[in-house]
């Protein structure tokens, strides 16, 4: 028998020396917090294979290009033809009508938010490897030049993408981790362009990268100097040409845009359009175009005539694109929604040359097609097509079989790197610039003679003749609506041709309630960004406006 | 007796003996330290063999042996020659029969202390006088005390007033007490749970006493954290509620029984009438706006029990105690910001085994009804709105099926949907290609085939028992929610065992493992299909060639090929499933060592373990891949509490309980999910997740811990019953904060006063308690994830040339000055129990400011990834809370007690980020926009303003908009002919009520029960959004609403002229005041009636039946299914109110058994 009076002073002492020892341990390491799962900002990135992905990281956002813009069927490249006035959509789920009324704002659905968060995301991750590749200790200097010329091009592509949607924009180039120096008031896009954009693309071009072309979508010399190439071609145009001339006018804010005629005869334009001239001609000859099969075969990914694409997988990373250029509720595929919604309008289809190859049946526009099996399985014919559709996203593969596409998106392909050859030496020579007439047309004519169009004489060539080209050619690569704003023209609908080309201001696209204005030319500015950095004001005419704007 | 007689020299014995009102406390925290245990049987365990041993020293050993203390006069022990015994593990009561047998001594026993008495008493021979007693000789007084039932009550304190002379009862509810004076003297008698009584002697010296039960709250002793305290000593804001009510009505999880209890606790049961339910529960408003505001849940010590809501089997529950204000939750610190749940389970109780079984059936319809177009009305909405569509847009001529217009199919090319009339054989000419006329084939009705009465049951069994020095108790538990929609189903399972074992005399032991295995279906995004799905298709068409390839085929949107794909309900739900499994165990070991009689070390070691499982399949439909989930997450929390316990008496007037601890607590979680699709047959649904054929299905991982280290203390102290002071402080170290900023103290302070036991009070008969209350303190809130203070390098796999790769990228912000949330409360109570304590009020005000909230500030894109975690912003909530509670008839045959609870709350954003911009949550059509603003409450609708349509007179001013008469119009603030979300929208609506109220009744009559409750929720908003169904007319289905649409004939309508939205037509929605409306409501959420039946065969005790029904009545101009809740896929805790097709909350008929052996 054990007695309460020996074990109670026996267990006071062990709760007290059970105090001291728990008191002792050591408290702060066990509220340390280490993560398992995520590498931080702390992390030394210094092995070759930590370098390889910092420059990888970057490329993240360019299949972003085909992404979602927050409303069913509302795919980002519709915006960006939307506004153009040559677009249409057989669903309303897009609010297109906000384009055509001129109702939209920077809040409206993914629209804009979208852009401005993918390419301000591409933005920052390029900042982050430049910051941190340079530590890379198992790499080379001149791999670790390779890789810094891989990521400014990048870069350089993510702020061009930004200042010609929304003109002037925050500027960073360098890694923000503290969070009282987040908010930034917008940069002139002229200041982009001279100190980041260009000199990044031309640091590339200078670069030890191979001067060929990317086999697997990763930067080349070639993407470089086509990206570089088209920058200059910008450059020479508007509204940088206007905002060197007037530096101290607030262009994007208050929208007083005067200068219209184009080409804009200066002597930066001048110096800008021979740079371009010469990135273009190491380009010039070094591919051969296919046929318009390839555009939307999948197995063309990277090949063929292709300089620059985002890059995407079946099953892994898949292209939206390719659902949304369906005819709406067609049944034709396997893809669980056919949107309808990036279509040509009626109107720009019947500008089209009748002759023009590109409008036969299933070579960039199709008119009818099967019923998929998982409405019909004999695959009977399906409903009248009410309209032409676009066949260069057909991805044949995708719609029949997997309902999953791994069809490439283009920035750059080589008819497109032809037809700004012809545009920048045509452009020279109307700045007084002694050009001969072959390279003018050379350009053109290889791109007329896929379509099985008869050649361009030099003189045949003009603004109209190299814009209608390009709306035929490049229909729905998203070009259109940069080449409205950099030449301050729009083409005019027609028959058989394009009508015209006329200014933009006071252009009125058929079935658009309005004369495009000075406003027109930039989008709004993302919704949130104004919300949440008080510095940002908004374009002018757009909502949401800053506070006090 | 007198005070100058000598007692027992031990000090706690003198202590004891001071007042035996003391005494009583002593018991009465004795009882509570045995959580509600009822002391009825003596265990075995003493064994004394001695020759000739004085009394005393008998007793001593005794003490030593079971840890009783003996509470007796010493000259009357020592009277009593010396005794011989000789026994061997006896029983209390067998020893001391031992050893009082040869003498004039007898004994009682009363909890754990033994009260020797002379034997004399017991009317064996009252006129012996040979004790040496004082002169003039006492007189004793003899008394029973029954309860109103009749049955004796043990342990009641018997005093003579103005004395410190008194005694206890024993077991027959007797007690004997000497009063010395003349006979006529007033005892005071008093015990837990009764109300008090005094007693006139008046000469007589058998007096029988029947005490009445106190009505405000039978059990008197509330749970506070880290122990319990008696109702009366009480500083902060506690309310209990017992495991009667919660049950009062047969209810699935906790939530639902604890709705419209208790002032100052909304629950909302967040996806309606979804099987598992989900409820929410705020506790005196929403704090905070990133982190969780849900409460803490302390079941049995265990703080933080994940999914206490509904993994806990209610049936389980002795008593829920809600702390609310910061004296009763600072204790918690770190966590107590929301107001903590303590839930005490069942345990065991020494004595006759108790076997218990409680078992339902219940019958769930459909309560409201969601009106859809039938198939005539969407035929008529079809040709107008295709005869409107060359006015809205370019009309899609594919999609217009009416005969003469048509470019391709007709109505007589769809010969699976329509049939062939006359001229005039149907409401509407639908004219074919062929020049027939035509009428739809099928008019389905899709919410009868979504949703249809189900049954469901509950079966739970408790058993407990045990002796003196080990209880257990062990339950089974297993219920079977059905939801109204088909394979949608709540299965919970639950078994728990619990031993409190006595391992020395001044060690406890007490022991619980719980086990609970749950299984949810996946019900998320079913029910939108009843309202988008064409009433005119059928469930399957008939395997009939005649309808080509749709032979056999199931019915769906794009058969009628205008508008979005939806599968029919009976389809999908045949194609997609899913379910949530989850498996929790948890555990709990503590001891409870006595180091003095006064000072006492318990600690304890606890674990939560949770597996959750999620499989997911969604099935090929026509034509998909089928894809197939499986998510899994493994939790592991454990906490290590040390803390003394002091509890001493000094003097006659002061009361001390300190306490002083610390802790350490752990969780560790891990997941893995995994999918796959492309599957080549619906066979194997997540089963097998290899027979997927994608071409890279990757699993994904992570995990992660935190920790929490603390050191807490309280010390209550109360002055002659009358002043009580409460004062707490902890300090919480939490890894989840930066180096600089771990450590957090969260202190508090209370005071009440009882002003009822004032002398100047003594004379107002009418009350019997009146208490006020006051404090103010500081908890905080850190539920936020784990390394948010770093900024994190993310990693994807990119793709490049038709492979992926490596890529890393700046993820996450971090913020590495991240600190502790803060809530500061101040409590005002006011308690008053009238005609003793029939009738009882107690009154609350509130003011609490969270400050530092843990905001997920949305930063710039252009700079950041868009968000980080910072301290930024202020919330305050301020209300009052009234509770009522008394006993409305309180006769023999017949009992109606009522309860009444009322909360009044204001919740108000005080601050926000660094620029003080809004934050706007869910934006967009579609959505139950909210916002977060200053000066707004938490949970405000935002939109715009929808004034109606433009007339055919206002066609200038809709042109203006570009938009036409017919068209929708909405306010524009600004007047900048430009219609905008932001720019032009503004609250319009509130998702929390300004008044929340229960109303409980329960009535006794005979062998009858019966309970009703009455919920009330007043001066809320719901969000009803179904623009789907009405803006965008002919994209799917809709509501038969759209019938009201403009018309050139009717142009003051709220909803647009009728166009095609897929053939070509726009159509505005925003968010707007249109789907907005007062979801203020009235319900009969419950009522029971129940018989006990007179049985005492088979060794019953008892049997009792009910009939109950829940959410039997609703009273509320709401649309739609229920005002309260959200459809699962808008469920938003910070706005609960948005219902997109939400899933219908049935009402409920059950009937049950209640046995006991």
């Amino acid at each position: 028998m054990y007695s309460n009076k020996r074990i109670i002073p026996f267990l006071k002492y062990q709760v007290i020396l059970a105090f001291i020892v728990i008191l002792a341990g050591s408290c702060k390491k066990f509220l340390e917090e280490v993560p398992t799962g995520n590498m931080t900002d702390q992390t030394d990135f210094t092995s070759a294979q930590e370098g390889a992905a910092l420059i990888i990281g970057p490329y993240r956002s360019l299949p972003l290009w085909t992404g979602g813009a927050d409303d069913w069927g509302n795919y980002l490249p519709a915006t960006l033809e939307y506004p153009t006035g040559k677009a249409y959509t057989s669903d309303t789920h897009v609010q297109f009508w906000k384009f055509q009324t001129n109702q939209i704002s920077g809040d409206m659905l993914g629209d804009f938010n979208n852009q401005w968060n993918n390419w301000y995301q591409g933005v920052r991750d390029c900042n982050f490897s430049i910051a941190k590749l340079p530590g890379i200790t198992e790499m080379s200097d001149q791999e670790i030049q390779k890789g810094l010329a891989e990521v400014k091009t990048l870069r350089a592509w993510y702020y061009y993408c930004l200042v010609r949607y929304f003109g002037d924009v925050p500027l960073t180039t360098t890694i923000v981790n503290t969070l009282d120096s987040v908010q930034l008031p917008r940069t002139s896009l002229k200041q982009i362009y001279d100190e980041v954009i260009i000199p990044d693309l031309e640091f590339a071009v200078n670069s030890p990268l191979p001067d060929s072309r990317s086999a697997n979508g990763r930067v080349t010399k070639h993407v470089s100097r086509a990206i570089l190439a088209d920058v200059y071609l910008t450059c020479a145009g508007y509204p940088y040409q206007e905002i060197a001339t007037s530096p101290d006018k607030k262009w994007c804010e208050e929208g007083a845009w005067s200068a219209s005629a184009y080409p804009v005869n200066s002597a930066s334009a001048k110096d800008f359009l021979k740079k371009a001239q010469q990135n273009l001609n190491v380009l010039y000859g070094a591919y051969t175009l296919g046929t318009y099969d390839d555009l939307h075969n999948p197995a063309k990914n990277n090949s063929g005539e292709a300089v620059f694409q985002a890059q995407y997988q079946s099953g892994v990373t898949n292209n939206s694109i390719v659902p949304a250029a369906l005819p709406g509720l067609s049944h034709v595929s396997m893809f669980g929604d056919e949107y309808g919604t990036f279509i040509p309008s009626i109107n720009y289809f019947n500008s089209y040359d009748p002759a023009d190859k590109r409008i036969r049946d299933r070579q960039m526009f199709y008119f009818s097609d099967t019923r998929s099996t998982k409405y019909d399985p004999t695959q009977g014919p399906a409903e009248k097509f009410n309209m032409p559709y676009l066949y260069k996203f057909y991805d044949t593969d995708a719609i029949k079989k997997t309902g999953q596409s791994g069809l490439n998106w283009t920035f750059y392909r080589y008819a497109d790197i032809l037809l700004m050859l012809t545009e920048v030496n045509w452009t020279l020579r109307q700045l007084g610039e002694g050009v001969a007439d072959n390279d003018i047309i050379k350009g053109i004519n290889e791109v007329r003679a896929r379509a099985e169009l008869p050649a361009y004489r030099a003189v045949d060539v003009n603004l109209l003749t190299i814009m209608s080209e390009r709306a035929y050619e490049l229909v729905f690569e998203n070009k259109m609506l940069w080449d409205q704003r950099r030449t301050r023209m729009c083409l005019v609908d027609g028959e058989g041709q394009f009508a015209g080309i006329e200014s933009f201001f006071g252009h009125r696209p058929v079935d658009f309630s309005f004369e495009f204005g000075p406003m027109n030319l930039l989008a709004p500015v993302s919704g949130t960004e104004i919300i949440n950095n008080a510095q940002c004001m908004q374009n002018f005419g757009y909502l949401p406006k800053q506070a006090g704007q | 007796m007198t005070s100058t007689k000598k007692y027992r020299d031990k000090p706690y014995a003198k202590f004891l003996m001071i007042k035996p009102l003391i005494m009583k406390l002593t018991l009465a925290i004795l009882t509570f330290c045995s959580l509600q245990v009822n002391a009825h049987g003596y265990a075995q365990g003493t064994s004394i063999s001695r020759e000739k041993i004085p009394l005393a020293e008998v007793f001593k050993a005794i003490e030593q042996q079971t840890g009783y203390l003996f509470f007796y006069d010493k000259d009357l022990v020592q009277s009593t020659g010396p005794v011989s015994v000789h026994i061997k593990n006896a029983s209390v009561a067998e020893a001391l029969s031992a050893c009082l047998k040869d003498s004039r001594l007898t004994y009682s026993i009363v909890n754990k202390t033994i009260v020797i008495q002379t034997a004399k008493h017991t009317a064996v021979a009252p006129e012996d006088t040979e004790l040496k007693m004082a002169v003039p000789p006492p007189v004793v007084i003899k008394g029973r005390v029954v309860n109103k039932q009749g049955e004796p009550v043990q342990g009641v304190s018997v005093v003579v007033a103005g004395t410190k002379n008194g005694t206890v009862t024993d077991k027959d509810g007797m007690f004997f007490i000497n009063i010395n004076t003349d006979r006529k003297v007033t005892l005071d008698i008093s015990s837990v749970g009764f109300l008090p009584q005094s007693v006139q002697t008046d000469g007589k010296n058998d007096i029988n006493i029947t005490l009445e039960e106190n009505a405000a709250d039978l059990s008197d002793i509330v749970v506070v954290g880290y122990g319990t305290q008696k109702k009366s000593d009480l500083v902060g804001s506690v309310a209990q509620i017992n495991g009667k009510k919660l049950n009062d009505k047969p209810v699935f999880n906790v939530g639902q029984g604890l709705q419209g209890k208790i002032a100052g606790v909304q629950v909302v049961q967040q996806a309606g009438g979804k099987p598992g339910g989900d409820p929410m529960i705020r506790i005196r408003g929403t704090n905070s706006i990133n982190t969780s505001s849900d409460p803490l849940f302390v079941v049995d010590g265990i703080i933080g029990v994940k999914n206490a809501l509904s993994t806990l089997n209610p049936e389980d529950i002795v008593s829920m105690d809600v702390l609310k204000d910061a004296s009763a939750t600072a204790i918690y610190g770190a966590r107590g910001a929301n107001g903590v749940i303590m839930i005490t389970t069942k345990r065991g109780v020494s004595g006759k085994t108790q076997v218990d079984y409680n078992g339902y059936v219940s019958r769930s319809v459909l309560q409201r009804h969601l009106y859809t177009l039938d198939a005539d009305q969407l035929m008529y909405v079809y040709e107008q709105a295709m005869a409107n569509g060359d006015k809205y847009g370019t009309i899609n001529r594919a999609k217009d099926f009416r005969g003469p217009y048509a470019s391709s199919q007709s109505y007589s090319e769809m010969p699976w949907l329509f049939e062939k009339v006359d001229k005039g054989g149907y409401i509407l000419d639908l004219v074919g290609k062929d020049g027939n006329y035509y009428k739809p084939i099928y008019n389905t009705n899709w919410e009868e085939k979504a949703f249809k009465p189900a049954t469901s049951n509950s079966h739970h069994i408790d058993l407990r028992g045990g002796g003196e020095n080990a209880k257990f108790s062990m339950s089974l538990g297993y219920s079977d929610q059905r939801g109204l929609m088909q394979e949608s189903y709540f299965k919970r399972y639950s078994g728990r065992v619990t031993g409190d074992i006595k391992i020395t005399k001044w060690l406890d032991m007490s022991t619980n493992i719980s086990y609970n295995r749950s299984q949810e279906t996946n019900d998320d995004g079913i029910t939108r299909s009843t309202a988008e799905v064409w009433g005119i298709l059928p469930v399957q068409y008939p395997n009939d060639p005649a309808v080509g390839i749709y032979a056999g085929r199931w019915g769906t949107n794009s058969d009628f090929n205008v508008g979005e794909q939806w599968y029919n309900i009976v389809f999908r739900r045949s194609q997609i499933g899913g379910a949530t499994n989850r498996d929790q165990t948890t555990a709990s070991i503590a001891l409870d060592a006595k180091i003095t009689p006064d000072l006492s070390l318990k600690t304890d070691f606890s674990i939560d373990y949770n597996a959750y499982k999620y499989n997911y399949y969604s099935g090929k439909l026509y034509g998909g891949n089928g894809s197939a989930n499986i998510n899994t997450e493994n939790t592991f929390y454990w906490q290590n509490q040390y803390y003394f316990n002091y509890d001493k008496r000094i003097a006659d007037v002061h009361k001390v309980n300190a306490m002083l601890g610390l802790a350490w607590t752990q969780y560790n979680w891990e997941n893995l999910n995994t999918s796959n699709s492309v599957f080549f047959s619906n066979f194997y649904e997540w089963h097998n997740i290899g027979a997927g054929a994608q071409t890279r299905p990757v699993p994904s991982s992570s995990d992660g811990k935190s920790a929490l280290n603390s050191y807490f203390a309280r010390v209550n102290y109360v002055y002659n019953n009358k002043y009580m002071l409460t004062a707490t402080g902890r300090i919480d170290g939490s890894s989840k904060f930066g180096p600089n900023s771990k450590y957090g103290f969260f202190p508090s302070a209370g005071v009440a006063w009882r002003v009822s036991q004032e002398n100047f009070m003594k004379d107002v008969e009418a009350i019997s308690e009146l208490k006020l209350r006051g404090s103010v303190g500081k908890t905080g809130n850190q539920e936020i994830g784990s390394y948010v203070s770093q900024t994190y390098v993310g990693v994807a796999g990119v793709v490049l040339g038709g492979s992926s790769q490596t890529g890393i990228y700046p993820s996450a912000m971090g913020n590495p000055d991240l600190r502790w949330e803060s809530t500061t409360q101040y409590d005002g109570g006011l308690e008053i129990g009238l005609f003793n304590n029939r009738l009882n009020l107690t009154v609350d005000y509130y003011y609490k400011t969270t400050k530092d909230m843990l905001l997920d500030v949305p930063l710039p894109r252009s700079t950041t990834t868009g968000t980080a975690k910072m301290n930024y912003g202020s919330v305050e909530n301020k209300g009052w809370e009234f509770g009522i509670n008394g006993a409305i008839l309180d006769g023999k045959d017949l009992r109606w007690n009522a309860d009444l609870s009322v909360s009044l709350n204001h919740n108000e954003i005080v601050a926000l980020g660094p620029t003080g911009a809004p934050i706007y949550v869910q934006t967009g059509a579609g959505n139950g926009t909210n916002i977060l603003q200053v000066g707004a409450p938490i949970g405000s609708f935002f939109g715009l303003t929808r004034l109606g349509t433009y007339s055919t007179e206002e066609a200038s001013l809709a042109a203006r908009y570009g938009m036409l008469p017919g068209d929708l119009k909405f306010l524009d603030r600004n007047n900048d002919a430009k219609i905008d979300l932001f720019s032009d929208g503004g609250i319009i609506g509130r998702a929390f009520p300004r008044v929340l109220a229960g109303f409980n009744n329960y009535l006794n009559y005979r062998r009858f029960d019966g309970s009703l409750n009455i919920q009330i929720v007043l001066g809320v908003n719901k969000a009803f959004v179904h623009e789907s169904a009405e803006d965008r007319q002919l994209v799917s289905g809709g509501l038969n609403s759209t019938l009201q649409a403009w018309r050139p004939t009717a142009q003051n309508a709220m909803i647009a002229q009728m166009r095609p939205g897929n053939g070509g037509a726009y159509y505005q929605s925003y968010p707007d005041t249109h789907m907005i409306s007062d979801a203020s409501f009235v319900r009969g959420a419950g009522a029971t009636i129940g018989y006990t039946f007179p049985v005492t065969a088979w060794k019953l005790q008892k049997i009792r039946a009910y009939l109950s029904a829940n959410n039997f009545f609703l009273i509320t101009d709401v649309e739609g299914y229920d005002p309260e809740g959200s459809s699962i896929d808008k469920k938003d805790s910070r706005t609960p109110n948005i219902d997109k097709y939400q899933y219908p909350n049935p009402a409920i008929y059950s009937f049950g058994v209640n046995v006991s052996f």
